[in-house]
């Protein structure tokens, strides 16, 4: 009898721990209906697509009255957005970067808008320029600018995966592998944790860069050589169109396949590809491929 | 017995002992061995999927040219499968947080141990119950306010001091990491100070020792074991934290040979690039995950090993080690009379006001900060519409934060409270003391006791984010935040549980009362305190963790129309997206100021309990009777009152014929010596 209530009880105890398993599972799974657009992805491109997703909705909601919808947002990185995309797990991925080949191979991807690359300094920095050359000494040797009267002798960078670090990288022609890790030479992995680090400096002895959006009175812009014959040239959104600045990156959307999206992700991505979504994104600090073209 | 008996010789599955096997006792029973076996189901459960999703890392790279590489320059075209064009080698990261953990325990192990001599031993008493609150305060502070504090506040004193180009690096993280794990070590060390029997102490002084000289010769050695363990998980907690020092080591990929050169250890390194790495980086990030893990596990093997010598008072490597390292000291020592431990009771005072005044530090800088106007606008962001006001994207306020947080908090012990409590009751109630199953479920316990909340992060965003398709939902961050709590329900549980008397047990079943619910309506109320602490002490922890919620729960700041399966950002996020966002430094003060002020709040609200609980036990009018008679069952009751006795009443007297236990003593004896003192001033 005992052995008996033994084999029961253990049997018990498996299976309790086999339901509450099984309760967990459909506990998970949420509902996924027609009147939502799930889309995850970069940081950077947070309040482009907030702005996008708000215009639509106002417009869809007055287009189609008492239909609500819903767009599920999470701002969370490009990785995580691609990731998210190619996993089916949402309908739009957001990168604020070309996607790479592997990640392309799942996936259809639109460029949305640019958005300019900034090198900064503390204001009280008397550095106003700077150039090809002395980018790339200081990013992978170390090498101190002395120009103007002040003294460059350190750069923070992004982390690796950063779509700003990558732009910037790749426009400046730096390679990841030759990147200078000494001290003063460190590394933040938020535009806002750098920016920050380059107010504190208020010796003006650190260069970094972050996207034309978060540039305010606390840091000062520098003028860009790009060595090309083009000459200094100043961070603007005229500059970026016009290709005088060098320095910009893609925000990319991108999602399994236009024809599997349900008809209202479709009509989303339409509409943030059309001239009034294209509007928003310039009003957003963005840099518009569509609406320069189209002029 | 003869029913029994008979039924041997019948076929083992019968409707008769189908009958007789579920009875409500039985599956009772079942059900308890199943909540308790719940932690070592989660440990594996992490091991494994932390472990699956690093496996196509290790073999794409090589597990052994991950482990040795140097070089980390991820490519971003590397992909799960195919050529790898980029670098990955963490040895350095493992370097660094060997160091970084070893001079962090180093310095916080001190001021730590010290600090817990001082209030054991030297500390007034009026001070005392003062100095446990500010400990326990110190351990309620967010790591990702101590990671602001570093960087905003330490790092530019660090520059100018040391006259350095930049003050990040080892010595600031190693800095600011010390005061973090002060709180898990010398709470621990305390405790095993306080269990020192009160002979020894006593003992010590008749035979003409000084109190130092007691104190450092006699009670601190008896109570190595603990101190071991303390530092062991000092050790585990150091290692694992990610929020703060990922904003101190500055993130450079290089071996520690300086203190100001920029690092990565292996949390910074995850919790840095996680967002937006994709492909073979971000397997390569989980992979890093699970070699913490491997470090974590070692720790806590290492824990257990020294637990198992204490329990044995045995002389494995550990004590026989010590033993003769204090033979020698011992002719060394006495010539000098004493002299070394004035010493060391000078070192404690000092020690001790040190970590006060770097908790104060920490406070004063994020009131200070809360409270400097915006520059531009010359408003202070603290205001009525930011705490209570209606959130947007593009103006968020702390509404939602709340709300995310009380769902996280709310899933977070529905599922949690049922689990921990359980296990507690069969640990307790059930399992002999002693037996080897009891031990295994002890052993995992601890474990996810140990286990960083950037390893939770990583398990959660795998398990209920990917396999459960809950993607970045509150839900998920509950249900991860279920396992982060687990632990400490379970042990402060079993600790109340194992503090009711055992003749409350018996009267309930001599009077004919089941096990079950002797369980349910006379033991578990009396354990009512130390679940209410347990439920405190977890919403503490939910509210002040981030690493493991941002991988869980997302960070929105509006609260989704999904309900729980939308995504939401707790009060530790918001700041994190303050101040990475850049546009809003002072919401993120202003929200570690109102953050800072809850956990202060909660540490009240212990005190208030424990104190509330107390005064109840002197005199049982107020909490415990209500509670009886809430939950009592009419039959017991009746039969309870008609035997002529009241629970309250067996409480009592039990308690007052009880005989002090050592620590009892040990307060009363150190006020009367206290007392002696004061006279003879």
């Amino acid at each position: 009898m005992k052995k008996f209530t033994k084999v029961i009880m253990s049997g018990a105890a498996v299976a309790a721990i086999g339901a509450s398993m099984a309760f967990g599972l459909v506990g998970c799974g949420g509902g996924d209906d027609e009147l939502t657009v799930s889309i995850e992805g970069s940081t950077s491109m947070e309040d482009v697509m907030l702005a996008l997703t708000d215009a639509f909705e106002k417009k869809y909601e007055a287009e189609n009255e008492g239909v609500d919808i819903t767009f599920d947002t999470a701002f969370t990185g490009s990785g995580s957005g691609v990731q998210a995309a190619t996993d089916g797990r949402v309908d739009i991925g957001l990168a604020s970067r070309a996607l790479s080949t592997e990640e392309a191979k799942n996936l259809e991807s639109k460029t949305l808008c640019l958005d300019g690359i900034s090198v900064v300094v503390n204001p009280a920095c008397t550095l106003t320029t700077v150039t090809k050359t002395q980018l790339i000494n200081i990013y992978t040797k170390g090498t101190a600018i002395e120009a103007e009267g002040a003294k460059i002798d350190g750069a923070f960078r992004r982390e690796s995966g950063s779509g700003t670090r990558d732009g910037f990288q790749e426009k400046v022609g730096i390679e990841d592998k030759d990147i200078y890790q000494g001290t003063g030479f460190n590394e933040y992995n938020s535009t806002g944790s750098l920016k920050s680090a380059i107010v504190a400096d208020e010796a003006g002895t650190k260069l970094g860069y972050i996207s034309m959006g978060s540039v305010d009175k606390t840091v000062k812009a520098l003028k860009y050589d790009a060595e090309d014959g083009k000459g200094a040239v100043e961070a603007t959104k005229e500059n970026v169109l016009s290709g005088d600045y060098a320095l910009s990156r893609p925000f990319t959307i991108c999602y399994k396949e236009y024809d599997s999206l349900s008809a209202l992700a479709k009509e989303f991505i339409d509409f943030i590809m059309s001239e009034e979504g294209q509007e928003i994104c310039e009003d957003e600090g963005c840099i518009s491929e569509v609406l320069h073209n189209a002029k | 017995m003869a029913k029994a008996k008979n039924s041997e010789k019948l076929p083992l599955f019968t409707k008769e002992n189908f009958a007789n096997a579920f009875t409500k006792e039985n599956v009772a029973r079942g059900i308890f061995i199943a909540l308790a076996a719940f932690s070592i189901l989660a440990v594996f459960a992490i091991i494994i999927f932390v472990l699956s999703e690093s496996i196509p890392a290790f073999k794409q790279i090589g597990f052994f040219n991950f482990i040795f590489g140097q070089e980390w320059v991820p490519d971003r075209n590397d992909g799960v499968t195919g050529e790898v064009s980029g670098s990955y080698g963490i040895l350095r990261m493992i370097v660094t947080s060997i160091a970084l953990t070893g001079l962090a325990v180093l310095v916080g192990g001190i001021l730590a141990i010290f600090t817990a001599v001082f209030i054991v031993y030297y500390c007034p008493k009026k001070l005392k119950g003062i100095f446990n609150q500010l400990i326990n305060l110190l351990a309620g502070i967010p790591s990702i306010i101590f990671g602001y504090f570093g960087t905003s506040f330490l790092e530019g004193i660090f520059r100018d001091v040391f006259n350095q180009s930049s003050g990040v690096g080892l010595l600031l993280s190693s800095t600011v990491l010390s005061i973090m794990i002060v709180p898990t070590i010398a709470s621990i060390a305390k405790n095993s100070l306080e269990n020192v029997p009160m002979h020894y102490y006593e003992g010590s002084l008749a035979l003409g020792n000084t109190r130092n000289q007691t104190v450092w010769k006699v009670c601190v050695p008896a109570a190595k074991n603990g101190i071991i363990s303390a530092v062991i998980l000092g050790v585990g907690r150091a290692i694992g934290e990610a929020m703060a020092v990922l904003f101190l080591l500055g993130g450079g990929n290089n071996f520690p040979s300086s203190f100001f050169l920029p690092l990565k250890s292996l949390t910074s390194a995850i919790i840095s690039e996680w967002s937006y790495a994709g492909g073979l980086h971000r397997q390569s990030l989980i992979a890093i995950g699970f070699i913490l893990l491997i470090f974590i596990l070692i720790i806590n093997v290492a824990l257990w090993m020294v637990k198992q010598n204490n329990a044995m008072a045995g002389n494995r490597f550990f004590t026989r080690k010590f033993r003769e390292g204090e033979d020698r000291e011992k002719t060394f020592n006495y010539k000098r009379t004493g002299s070394a431990q004035d010493v060391l009771w000078i070192l404690s005072i000092i020690f001790a006001v040190i970590v006060v005044v770097a908790l104060v530090t920490v406070i004063v800088f994020v009131v200070v900060q809360a409270f400097i106007p915006n520059a531009e606008t010359g408003e202070i962001a603290l205001t009525w519409d930011f705490l209570f006001g209606e959130s947007s994207n593009s103006d968020p306020t702390l509404g939602p934060a709340m709300a995310h947080t009380l769902l996280i908090i709310l899933v977070a012990l529905l599922v949690g409270l049922p689990l921990g409590i359980g296990a507690a009751i069969y640990l307790n109630e059930y399992a002999k003391r002693g037996s080897k199953f009891v031990k295994v479920i002890r052993l995992f316990v601890d474990t996810l006791a140990g286990v960083p909340s950037i390893i939770f992060g990583l398990f959660g965003y795998i398990f209920f984010g990917m396999y459960c398709g809950l993607g970045y939902s509150l839900l998920s961050g509950g249900l991860t935040m279920a396992l982060v709590i687990l632990p400490t329900i379970i042990r402060s549980t079993e600790q109340a549980l194992s503090e009711v008397p055992d003749s409350m047990r018996e009267a309930s079943l001599a009077l004919g009362a089941s096990k079950v619910r002797t369980i349910f309506v006379v033991v578990l109320p009396q354990a009512l305190q130390g679940i209410i602490t347990s439920i405190i002490l977890s919403v503490g922890r939910i509210v002040g963790e981030s690493a493991a919620l941002i991988y869980t729960a997302g960070s929105a700041y509006v609260i989704g129309k999904g309900g729980l399966f939308s995504p939401g950002a707790t009060f530790t996020v918001y700041i994190y997206r303050f101040f990475n966002e850049g546009k809003h430094y002072d919401k993120a003060y202003a929200t570690a100021f109102v953050l800072l002020m809850m956990v202060v709040l909660i540490n009240v609200i212990v005190v208030v309990v424990q104190w509330a609980f107390e005064r109840d036990k002197e005199k049982p009018l107020g909490i415990t009777l209500l509670w009886r008679k809430l939950t009592r069952k009419p039959a017991l009751a009746e039969a309870a009152i008609t035997d002529g006795g009241d629970f309250s009443q067996i409480n009592v007297s039990d308690q007052s014929v009880a005989i002090p236990t050592d620590e009892e003593r040990k307060h009363i004896d150190l006020e009367e010596e206290q007392e002696v003192k004061n006279e003879e001033n």
